[in-house]
């Protein structure tokens, strides 16, 4: 949990980094992760349990995020969540708001400053009464991506994974479907990374949770049928790495837009139009999380 | 053009800055490009294209400092930015930052595109230290274009100093900022603390502004942005840009960065105080860009604040040459000619004050009347007698002197003389100072002929105390045998006007 602050020092550790910062910084010094995070964490006296959101550039980490927290804050399926801070609501909002005038958010910067940041207490209608706080970030694919290539290169990212207790690996369907090996190999890739990140001893197998969600399922529906199957064949690599080496992963189907058009830009370029919101298997992968953790 | 160098400044610029136009050698460079682009590899935000000699630490650096999606404050199409950082191996990094065209995966925006330059520190040099010369010439060379399919191995950069800065662009920004913010810019980098600087002006030209107050290798190891969305991930020393300050100012809470918001209608912070300083804020305010140049773009070997005021204090000597009597200058050359070497650039700077202000005393003297040249006589011949050094330095003068005493009142120039050669003997003369005897001696030969018995009597005692022996003592012997057949041949008669 985060060090209480100091009252001779006036200085609080950053729950990601460790980097010590004066009390009122808003932003560490160190990663750039808002204090906010720290500030409500040492309220609740409780270590906040980090589920991140991980997957390739434009796979739509963003979109995902932004619709399952908003499902979350309105009590969809048997969850009842409560935002912490107006910073956590702003991703949802965000991608809410775009979504609504018919088009995608825009890109999220790789400069960890500009990522969204969400802090939310959840717990289940039902059953047990126990809050659970969750931090997920909002992270740029691109930082993402550099730092599985080159680790060390963003540390904000190794030292967030290394405190991540579940991850949501998003891997784009659509592309997988057409006949690409890019997601099969970019998930290849994340998968050794959090492999490295999370296993205790070599032999080990990784016990985290892993989620692996393929996304824009509208594109493939025959994903929503079989996943598993969807991924043996067609993300066959990240299968195989999933079988051999996390003894804990589940496989999840996912869209959020309802229908697709084209338009073109300005420039003659080809835009694509979010015609409505239909998410579907949103909430399912962060749900079994839940139950995993 | 340099508006102020020719009005307002000595002469010539302090030395010869790092940068020689027209000589300069090419620099080899290693280059990078940093964009977003979709392959069948990957897509987004990446180093998409490299030049081998790239190590892997210095794409990682180049990465995490470049800006991506909206990283430009300006969202328009034309937007540009400019940054600057060294790199942990020691090499340096000048990005140049532009659009090229929308995001590539059509979320909105422009594609930012950024190309980098790396260089070897000491080869910033061949660009008076001054980064904002390696832009100009790879946007000279066509690399500020955005180049979407680049081979994924770049070729190695030869780049040269050929386009240095518009100083009227410079100095119009240095008005719209205020010279008070400008420096108090200035002042927050001597004192090494990061400084953030919001507002409606040109960035890239407020930050060139004030680098060309740095000296040379100061500039080499400052981070820098202009133009950047700021982002407190890349720790730069120095960011100039426009924006919202209240976010700003968020994101620099509790954060020991500085954030400096110019208002129009205010002076700015007090200046610190230093020499070096107001020396650079002297030249801003007279637009002396040239003369700046030459004195902060050289090779520093120390940079600490103590040598900074040294040599500030120096240029300020200098600047007042003009406005000081012979007394003055005098004194200044009694201060600064015969010190001990120093460690470049101040004894470059204090050999310029030196030589300016003895050029500066010689074109008083040598138009002086007799008074003058009789009274500061002892001053100078004193300083010429000091050491070698000034010996050397100063002979010009005192010849010059010599010779206008001569042409003025031959018998004042034989007593002046006379006092030189009792006091230092023959052999300390300069070749100079020798003519100038030599030509004494021919003037008195001519004029004791038509000279009355009482004006040659007058020459009679300084001719005594010139030396006895050598060529200048057989001349003077001759004189006096001269002098003496001419007081024979003569009654007394009126005496002779002085002059």
């Amino acid at each position: 949990m985060a060090s209480a602050p100091s009252a001779q020092t006036s200085t609080i550790d950053c729950l990601i980094c460790g980097t010590q910062n004066p009390y009122e910084a808003l932003l560490c010094g160190g990663c750039s992760a808002p204090m906010a995070l720290i500030h409500e964490s040492v309220a609740q006296q409780r270590e906040p349990r980090i589920i991140s959101i991980v997957g390739e550039s434009n796979v739509g980490k963003t979109v995902y995020l932004g619709f399952l927290l908003d499902m979350l804050t309105r009590r969809a399926g048997d969850f009842d969540a409560v935002p912490k801070g107006a910073y956590s609501v702003n991703l949802q909002q965000n991608v809410i708001t775009h979504l609504s005038a018919r088009v995608f958010p825009p890109k999220t910067p790789m400069e960890p400053d500009q990522w969204y940041w969400a802090y939310y207490q959840v717990c289940r209608k039902s059953g047990s009464d126990a809050w659970v706080d969750l931090v997920m970030p909002d992270m740029a694919g691109e930082a993402l991506s550099t730092e599985v290539e080159v680790p060390q290169t963003f540390s904000v990212i190794r030292n967030l994974l290394g405190k991540t207790e579940a991850a949501i690996v998003l891997v784009d369907a659509a592309l997988a479907s057409a006949g690409s090996s890019r997601p099969d190999f970019f998930a290849l890739k994340l998968m050794t990374y959090l492999d490295d990140m999370f296993a205790k001893r070599r032999r080990q197998r990784v016990k985290h949770p892993i989620a692996v969600v393929l996304c824009k399922a509208d594109y493939c529906p025959q994903c929503f049928d079989d996943p598993r199957g969807f991924a043996r064949t067609n993300l066959n690599r990240l299968w195989n790495i999933c079988e051999n080496r996390f003894e804990n992963v589940a496989f999840f189907a996912s869209s959020v837009v309802g229908s697709l058009g084209f338009a073109t830009g300005a420039d003659e370029n080809v835009v694509p139009v979010p015609l409505h919101g239909a998410p579907r298997g949103v909430l399912e992968p962060f749900q079994w999380i839940l139950d995993q953790m | 053009m340099d508006p102020g160098s020719d009005v307002t400044g000595p002469s010539s610029a302090a030395g010869t800055p790092a940068k020689q136009p027209g000589v300069s050698k090419a620099v080899r460079c290693d280059q990078a490009i940093f964009t977003s682009v979709g392959s069948a590899i990957a897509s987004g935000y990446r180093l998409v294209a490299a030049s081998r000699g790239l190590k892997t630490e210095e794409k990682q650096q180049i990465i995490k400092c470049s800006p991506s999606h909206d990283g430009l404050c300006d969202t328009s199409p034309e937007a540009v930015g400019v940054s600057c950082y060294p790199l942990a191996t020691g090499r340096l990094a000048v990005a140049y930052t532009c659009c090229a065209g929308l995001e590539q995966s059509a979320r909105g925006g422009q594609r930012i595109y950024t190309r980098a330059v790396v260089l070897a520190e000491e080869d910033l040099g061949t660009f008076a230290y001054n980064p904002f010369d390696v832009v100009r010439s790879l946007i000279a060379g066509g690399g500020g274009t955005p180049d979407l399919k680049p081979p994924t191995e770049l070729p190695a950069l030869e780049l040269s100093a050929t386009i240095g800065p518009d100083y009227g662009t410079l100095s119009d920004c240095v008005g719209t900022v205020g010279i008070g913010w400008t420096r108090c810019v200035l002042d927050h980098l001597l004192a090494g603390r990061p400084t953030v600087i919001v507002g409606d002006f040109g960035a890239a030209e407020l930050i060139e502004a004030v680098l060309l107050g740095l000296p040379g290798p100061l500039r080499a190891r400052l981070s820098f942005a202009a133009g950047l969305r700021y982002s407190l991930a890349r720790g730069f020393g120095l960011s100039a840009l426009a924006g919202d300050p209240v976010r700003l100012r968020q994101s620099l809470r509790g954060h020991e960065i500085d954030l400096l918001e110019p208002a129009a209608d205010q002076a700015g912070p007090a200046p610190a105080d230093g020499a070096w300083g107001r020396m650079v804020q002297h030249r801003w305010e007279q637009g002396r860009w040239s003369d700046l140049v030459g004195v902060t773009s050289r090779r520093y070997g120390d940079c600490s604040a103590a040598t900074l005021d040294r040599c500030g204090e120096l240029c300020a000597r200098r600047d007042e040459l003009s406005d000081l009597d012979c007394d003055g200058l005098i004194g200044t050359l009694n201060k600064y000619a015969g010190t001990a070497p120093q460690e470049e650039p101040a004894g470059e700077l204090t050999a310029t004050l030196v030589s300016d202000a003895l050029r500066e005393l010689t074109d008083r003297l040598c138009t002086a009347p007799i008074d003058d040249l009789t009274r500061y006589w002892g001053a100078v011949t004193d300083l010429w007698k000091r050491s070698a050094a000034t010996s050397v330095r100063l002979s010009p003068l005192v010849a010059g002197m010599l010779k206008r005493m001569t042409r003025l009142s031959p018998i004042a120039a034989a007593k002046a003389a006379s006092r030189l050669l009792a006091s230092v003997g023959v052999g300390r003369n300069g070749t100079a100072v020798r003519q100038a005897l030599d030509d004494l001696l021919d003037h008195l030969g001519e004029w004791l002929h038509d000279q009355p018995i009482d004006g040659l009597r007058m020459l009679e005692a300084p001719l005594r105390h010139w030396p006895p022996s050598g060529a200048l003592g057989d001349r003077v012997r001759q004189l006096e045998q001269q002098l003496a057949a001419r007081v024979a041949d003569q009654p007394a008669a009126g005496v002779e006007a002085a002059s």
